[in-house]
């Protein structure tokens, strides 16, 4: 459920790691009876999900506390009884040696339940492996995320997302083969694109339903960079081993990782996003954020503020999870083009 | 600084009306209240005024530090609370926020505060301390409050976990805080001895309250609906020139109610109902239709205070729920901790399945802040598990705490009405007297 899960973890417990998708359905008549309306529908559209029997494959549901909302997620989750293990993980919203240290801890205990889950001791030597593996999944996808620098990239922006989107729900090892080789052809590939710019940044969350993405593209703009946790976020940073405890390896990872607006850091998060800008050679950013994704729209003030002082245009979309308005959202992107275009 | 000294001359009208002539339906002891809210508005002016150190509420549990700290606490919620009445200023704050992009759906009460700071209704802070204690739009509001004001921030994460480790956790944070305000605020030191004085008076508001508590929840409740309504506020809310009277004030509310037992000037209770979360602090004649159909509230949960005086647990340097025996710092750890605004969805549930259970409720009004992802996730598994195990009514209303705009009174109170004769006929069926399955520890 949450990027703050370390997939390590899970893999090297003989657990399959599964990022869930929400229902993509407009109506979601069975979420609504446990959830209202004024909610993140992200996570609303995940119970749907759930409770229509579609996610009924899964053993375990695991979320974090760094959102309220998803941890409310959890608790009703949990009384539905139908998963073998429901978790919230204790993630904080800071990264200061105290809480490293917590996270470390917390991050062991997850161990311990994912063992007794997948029936598999979880050694510091299956620990290792799976690092490896996953920082492999995740050298892989930033070498696709360089190809979108260049003047014509070779992917479209939704392309890629699906390539993270596969690397999320396949088997690390079967999905790195295939990306490995897959690579060569991307390197040489024309993507179909009419025109080079302008090009923009989507930056958001939980942006499942790609479509919002496509739709970008088909008014004329080239995504050439995210910020999403189902983008960049999700492999910009690998798990560096040292000589310290493996958990405390883990926790530094995942809290120093590319982080959201639900975390604390909002000076680094405005850094990296200018960052990318001008690494990505973005005209815009596009900011898609979930309808009542509090914690996200709280960030807007101070995002709005600090991108126009830097020159960067920015245009702000509300949106729900599930895609609709597409006719208002297509305007709303044609307007922006002809903005950065001139 | 204008709305300090409207605040100031507010609490001293109400004190000169008591004074004159004194509702004999409201508790005497209010007196005493709003003498105490008068002194905090005149400590903190003073302190605006001499340039002396001011933080913002931090969350649930850490006034007791910031105080011994030496800084003087601005109670912002609650001060977003007051603005109710201005109608002009709410509306300009619900302008300004759209104008923000911040959003207007989301728990006003963590989103006004910003547009009253942007506006200059707010002064400025030496430094923030955010922490998702209360819940993480909090720890937001606080954060970007912190840019409005360009001052240093610090963050706070509590855990879900309610135990020891999670009581060492935060303490461990708030060693690392103490250094940082040191070296980030001049003037600021830190003294034990102050922090331990502190508690030491919270412990015994805490104490009195807890004899509140229990004659609140005797049959009849000696407290009608409309005094049930209110917040309750530990010493340490309060300047050190106030902190003694706010301790009396918690001994005076339970020797009036104890009073009023004995003397059965206590109101016809027909119905007993635990009021959670929230309220919509704009519409007290809701309140008053509550006390002349016979509601009485034994207890306003605002699911904050299972840890501070619902249950009998002493404070620091004692023995704690637990199992330990706190320092100062670990105490306003455990204060942080067991709040369960921050924690897991079944604790809170818990929570009110125990309050519920504990005053023999006959119905519950689970209020629902609108957009408060806290409160609505559990909303759904309150009214079941309360409908199932204890078979009685919920209400579960939800609207906005500050901004009146949308609200529908008449409705409001017609839902209320329609609660009042429903949970009077399930007592009915219950057969009078009949008890509730005694309370368990949550």
């Amino acid at each position: 459920m949450c990027s703050y899960v370390p997939e390590e973890v899970v893999i090297a417990a003989g657990v399959h790691p599964w990022h869930a998708v929400g229902s993509f359905e407009t109506r979601l008549s069975k979420a609504t009876v446990y959830r209202s309306v004024n909610l993140d529908s992200h996570y609303t559209g995940v119970l749907e999900s759930i409770l229509a029997g579609e996610l009924d494959f899964l053993d375990a549901v695991i979320c974090s506390n760094r959102d309220d909302d998803q941890r409310g997620l959890h608790g009703v989750v949990q009384s539905l009884g139908k998963f073998r293990l429901v978790y919230c993980l204790a993630t904080p919203h800071t990264e200061t040696p105290p809480t490293l240290r917590y996270f470390a801890g917390q991050i062991a205990q997850f161990t311990a339940a994912l063992e007794s889950l997948g029936g598999q001791k979880v050694t510091t030597e299956s620990l290792r492996q799976a690092i490896h593996l996953c920082n492999e999944t995740r050298r892989l996808l930033r070498a696709v995320y360089e190809l979108r620098k260049r003047r014509r990239p070779t992917l479209l922006g939704s392309e890629v997302l699906s390539i993270v989107a596969a690397a999320r729900v396949m088997a690390k090892r079967q999905f790195n083969e295939e990306l490995g080789q897959l690579l060569p052809y991307l390197e040489e590939r024309r993507a179909p694109l009419p025109y080079e710019r302008p090009r923009c940044l989507i930056t958001g969350s939980n942006l499942d339903d790609l479509r919002y993405v496509r739709l970008v593209e088909e008014v004329g703009i080239v995504v050439a960079m995210d910020d999403l946790d189902g983008g960049a976020r999700y492999c910009w940073a690998d798990c560096a081993l040292s000589e310290e405890d493996i958990m405390t390896s883990l926790a530094k990872r995942y809290l120093s990782l590319p982080d959201d607006a639900r975390q604390a850091s909002w000076e680094r998060q405005l850094a990296r996003l200018i960052n990318w800008v001008s690494e990505f050679n973005v005209d815009g950013v596009i900011d898609l954020p979930i309808l009542c994704s509090f914690p996200r729209e709280m960030r807007t003030p101070f995002l709005t503020k600090n991108l126009e002082e830097a020159g960067i245009f920015f245009l702000r979309v509300e949106r729900d999870y599930q895609y609709a308005q597409s006719g208002q959202l297509r305007n709303r992107f044609e307007a922006f083009r002809e903005m950065l275009s001139r | 600084m204008l709305w300090f000294e409207k605040e100031i001359l507010r609490n001293e009208r109400r004190i000169a009306r008591i004074e004159s002539s004194p509702d004999p339906t409201k508790l005497r002891c209010n007196k005493t209240f709003y003498e105490c809210q008068r002194d905090l508005r005149v400590a903190q002016l003073s302190a605006l005024r001499e340039n002396k150190p001011l933080t913002y509420y931090a969350g649930l549990g850490f006034n007791p530090l910031l105080r011994a700290l030496g800084f003087e606490v601005l109670d912002v919620g609650l001060i977003t609370d007051r603005i109710v009445g201005e109608t002009d200023l709410v509306s300009r704050s619900r302008d300004l926020l759209m104008s923000l992009g911040l959003p207007d759906r989301a728990c006003d009460r963590t989103t006004y505060p910003i547009a009253l700071a942007t506006l200059g209704e707010l002064p400025q802070p030496s430094c923030i301390v955010a922490s998702n204690a209360s819940c993480q739009l909090h720890l937001h509001h606080n954060l970007e409050i912190a840019k409005i004001f360009n001052v240093p921030y610090y963050t706070l994460d509590i855990p879900i976990e309610k135990n020891a480790a999670a009581i060492a956790y935060v303490a461990d944070q708030l060693r690392d805080l103490i250094a940082w305000v040191m070296c980030n605020v001049p003037g600021i030191t830190y003294d034990e001895e102050r922090l331990f004085e502190w508690l030491d008076a919270d412990r015994r508001w805490s104490e009195n309250l807890h004899q509140v508590y229990l004659l609140r929840k005797k049959k009849p409740c000696a407290v009608a609906a409309r005094d049930g309504f209110r917040e309750e506020t530990p010493a340490s809310d309060y300047p050190e020139s106030t902190r003694e009277k706010m301790v009396n004030w918690a001994r005076e509310y339970a020797e009036e109610l104890s009073e009023r037992a004995e003397q059965g000037k206590v109101p016809n209770e027909q119905l007993r109902f635990l009021w959670c979360t929230s309220g919509p602090h704009y519409h007290p004649e809701l309140f008053t239709m509550m006390e002349r159909a016979g509601v009485t509230i034994p207890s306003y949960h605002t699911c904050a205070t299972h840890g501070w005086y619902m249950v009998d647990c002493a404070v620091c340097g004692h023995l704690t729920q637990f199992g330990r025996v706190d320092s100062p710092l670990e105490e306003v750890a455990r204060l942080a901790v067991c709040g369960t605004w921050s924690g897991p969805t079944d604790f809170w549930v818990s929570d009110v399945l125990f309050a519920a259970r504990d005053v023999a409720a006959d119905g519950v009004v689970y209020f629902v802040p609108r957009g408060c992802p806290q409160t609505a996730p559990g909303q759904r598994l309150v009214v079941d598990r309360v409908r199932s195990e204890l078979g009685i009514p919920v209400w579960a209303p939800e609207a906005a705490m500050i901004d009146a705009g949308g609200y529908d009174p008449m409705r409001m109170e017609s839902m209320m009405s329609d609660f009042i004769d429903l949970c009077l006929a399930k007592k009915a069926e219950r057969g009078a007297g009949m008890p509730l399955a005694p309370a368990a520890e949550a």
